[in-house]
């Protein structure tokens, strides 16, 4: 008697490329379930650190601590009315950029708080914040090798100045 | 197996007598050796699939904090520019086991470095406990437990915690309110919408408030008190055309991070819970009801000579002018004797309906359940009509005395306040407008409201270009013995631009004293028109009213048409 007959070959063969064809699965489906859990746990960690990261751009931009900064760093102070002479709809708007992105626009649009007009004058703005136009005054210090550069650089090299100017050079 | 029927085969061919006990033993022995090497097959393909294939399909590392606990978040709350009022974190708690610090000195020497407000002592005697689960420190913020992972202690590990935190602090405490470590809102809006805040989701809960201008009345009235040495006061900022609530501060205040370290004072909402007698600018309620119900010509005059006496009551007046008022003059100085006689002429019918109708007699209707019930005479005496034209033996809620007065100075459309920025429909569509005054009432108070700062008691309230008008108040708190003349509650209730309001400003100072600067004067002229003002002058930039110093010269300001009542001199 044939102890090793076609039909026993062919069996045999089937059953040992189904098995491992069903470990191949099994194993790439355990792979895939391990990277989509590592990417649920990596998109839970990034909303985790927005949703801290959000808090912490209100916790840092509070009205007294924006004030104390403007105090000490910009030389502001609170409009007074009579520092205001004339009308504002006689001076052109000169469409000032943002000093800093303003954020969700859907809820700025409000029926008592106009951004705009709480932009301060533009005098008290630092150079970069203002349009490169030619009322714009010309550093003195700036030097003129540098006329080269792009205009946008300039202003962003006086914004520099004014950020890390010392309180004590002007009293 | 194979070879199990291999050999079955070969001994089924076997002949004879051999074949007996001796085969089935082996056969036995050969089935259990394949048993046995089936096993420990099994055991080696795990053991690959363990260390080595899972080992490379996991190369994530574990996450140093337990994962979040699932769910949804307790909502936001936001003011009505999106900036975050409260919000629910996950934070990381930090907690020792003690079994695993082998030298308790160091570490605790270490974690005090982190922490410094924790004593070395204190963590110490944590670390030595023999429990094997010790809390160091709750709820810490991403820097604290970066500082902690470098130390790289074995000993100590983190729980992920939610916890409400409220950027703005203190800001708006009362009205925002606060939560329990279980997250169930205690107070404000955290506990009205508790259910609303608790189903979670994305969409913020949009308060009416604008924290910028809530810093702007927060800084000055904490000024004030400071100033004049205060027990308290309260504030508030309304958009009296849609009944909006900008801003609202009660001080003290507390931190509503923690609101139980903070004493029941502090936590005390003067705005709307508390209730005051808040005299003088009641006048603008009687003045009102005169104008409204008798058509009261600006030309009638009260004879302010004298003390009023009724009875044994005394009606005297503090700013005492002790001649004849006209109709203006007395609203402008503030004649007690005049308001009385006007709540005699109104009378004690009308004077009531007329409150009734301003909503001062019921709670008012707002987000909160910090509302307090107005305080009237158990029984309506005639005396109560003349005290109640001035303010006296009627308390109110600060923030009812503001929305009464927005009514009349909108124009005569009664004000719903409100702290949230989308007010929802309510059933049957919107709201119909209810008219208290009629607009020619509401223009004469206009007018008279800005003669009492340009020429009356309410002069430190004006900003130029801006043409404030408004009311002062000054009322004495009730002592052991009757009023106590010394202990005061100055308020100012303000609108501005005066020919078209639409932003309404009150400032309560509770008990102010006098100081070398307002010669001793703690009056609400004194103390809370010129807080009034310097909140005027900041927050107008922001609502968008620019100055016109046209506007304010003589001939065109709302007041102008009323001087000819004013007598100087004599």
């Amino acid at each position: 008697m044939k102890i090793v007959s076609i039909r026993f070959v062919f069996i045999v063969c089937a059953a040992v490329s189904s098995g491992a064809l069903l470990f191949w699965t099994s194993q790439s489906v355990q792979k895939a379930e391990h990277r989509l859990a590592a990417l649920d746990r990596a998109i839970q960690s990034e909303r985790q650190a927005i949703r801290v990261l959000e808090t912490e751009w209100d916790y840092l931009n509070r009205p007294d601590r924006l004030e104390v900064l403007a105090r000490d760093y910009f030389d502001m102070s609170p409009l007074r009315s009579e520092a205001v002479s004339g009308n504002f709809s006689v001076i052109p708007d000169p469409a000032l950029p943002p000093v800093m992105p303003s954020r969700k626009p859907s809820m700025a649009a409000q029926p008592v708080s106009t951004g705009a007009r709480a932009v301060p004058p533009s005098s008290v703005l630092p150079a970069a914040a203002r349009p490169s136009h030619p009322v714009a005054p010309v550093r003195p210090d700036a030097s003129p090798s540098s006329s080269s550069d792009s205009p946008s650089r300039d202003d962003f090299r006086s914004l520099l100045e004014d950020l890390t100017r010392q309180p004590d050079g002007d009293g | 197996m194979n070879s199990f029927f291999r050999f079955h085969r070969r001994i089924l061919k076997m002949q004879g007598v051999r074949r007996g006990a001796l085969d089935h033993a082996r056969a036995r022995v050969m089935i259990i050796s394949a048993t046995f090497a089936l096993f420990y097959i099994f055991i080696a393909v795990r053991a690959f699939d363990l260390s080595i294939i899972q080992y490379r399909v996991n190369d994530g590392v574990e996450p140093y904090v337990a994962a979040a606990t699932g769910g949804t978040y307790r909502a936001d709350i936001v003011d009505r520019n999106g900036v975050l009022l409260a919000r629910t974190l996950e934070t990381a708690s930090l907690y020792a086991d003690p079994k695993m610090i082998p030298d308790p000195e160091s570490v605790a020497r270490d974690i005090v470095g982190v922490f410094g407000d924790l004593s070395f002592d204190d963590v110490l005697a944590l670390l030595r406990r023999q429990n094997r689960f010790v809390w160091v420190r709750r709820n810490l913020t991403p820097q604290e437990q970066y500082d902690v992972l470098r130390l790289g202690h074995p000993g100590l590990s983190f729980i992920a915690e939610r916890s409400r935190v409220y950027p703005q602090g203190h800001l708006a405490a009362h009205l925002v309110g606060y939560t329990d470590v279980d997250g169930r809102g205690l107070a404000g809006i955290e506990r009205s919408f508790d259910e609303f805040l608790a189903k979670g989701g994305q969409k913020p809960l949009a308060l009416s408030l604008d924290i910028r201008l809530q810093h702007i009345l927060h800084r000055e009235l904490s000024a004030a008190i400071q100033k004049f040495s205060a027990q308290g006061g309260a504030g508030a900022i309304i958009d009296i055309a849609t009944g909006d609530v900008l801003a609202g501060v009660s001080l003290p205040d507390f931190d509503p991070h923690a609101p139980g370290q903070s004493n029941a004072e502090n936590r005390f909402n003067k705005l709307t819970l508390g209730v005051y007698e808040l005299g003088s600018t009641f006048k603008v309620f009687s003045t009102a009801a005169a104008l409204e119900k008798l058509d009261l010509s600006m030309a009638h005059r009260f004879d302010a000579r004298e003390p009023l006496q009724r009875g044994r009551f005394r009606v005297s007046d503090f700013h005492p002018q002790k001649r004849v008022l006209s109709l203006p003059e007395s609203f402008m100085h503030s004649s007690n004797i005049a308001s009385a006689l006007i709540g005699e002429m109104v009378g004690t019918q009308a004077l009531k309906d007329f409150y009734s109708d301003l909503g001062l007699f019921t709670p008012m209707a707002l987000e909160i359940r910090e509302i307090g019930r107005p305080l009237l005479p158990p029984r309506w005496r005639e005396i109560n009509t003349l005290t109640a034209a001035y303010g006296h033996g009627i308390a109110v809620t600060p923030l009812q005395m503001m929305v009464a007065a927005a009514g009349i100075a909108n124009g005569g459309i009664r004000v719903e306040p409100t702290l949230l920025y989308d007010r929802p429909v309510r059933e049957g569509g919107s709201v119909p407008d209810v008219r208290i005054v009629s607009e020619r009432t509401a223009h004469r108070m206009r007018q008279l409201m800005r003669l009492a700062v340009t020429d009356g008691t309410g002069r430190q309230a004006d900003i130029p270009g801006y043409r404030v008008g408004g009311k002062t108040g000054t009322a004495e708190k009730i002592g052991e013995r009757g009023y106590d003349r010394r202990r005061l509650i100055s308020s100012f209730v303000g609108f501005f631009p005066m020919e078209a309001p639409r932003s309404g400003v009150f400032v309560m100072v509770d008990e102010p004293r006098g100081t070398r600067e307002t010669f001793g004067y703690a009056t609400g002229g004194w103390v809370a028109a010129p807080t009034a003002g310097r909140i005027i002058n900041a927050m107008a930039p922001l609502v968008g009213v620019e100055p016109d110093f046209a506007l304010s010269q003589d001939g065109r300001d709302p007041s102008a048409s009323l001087k000819r009542y004013i007598s100087h001199g004599e």
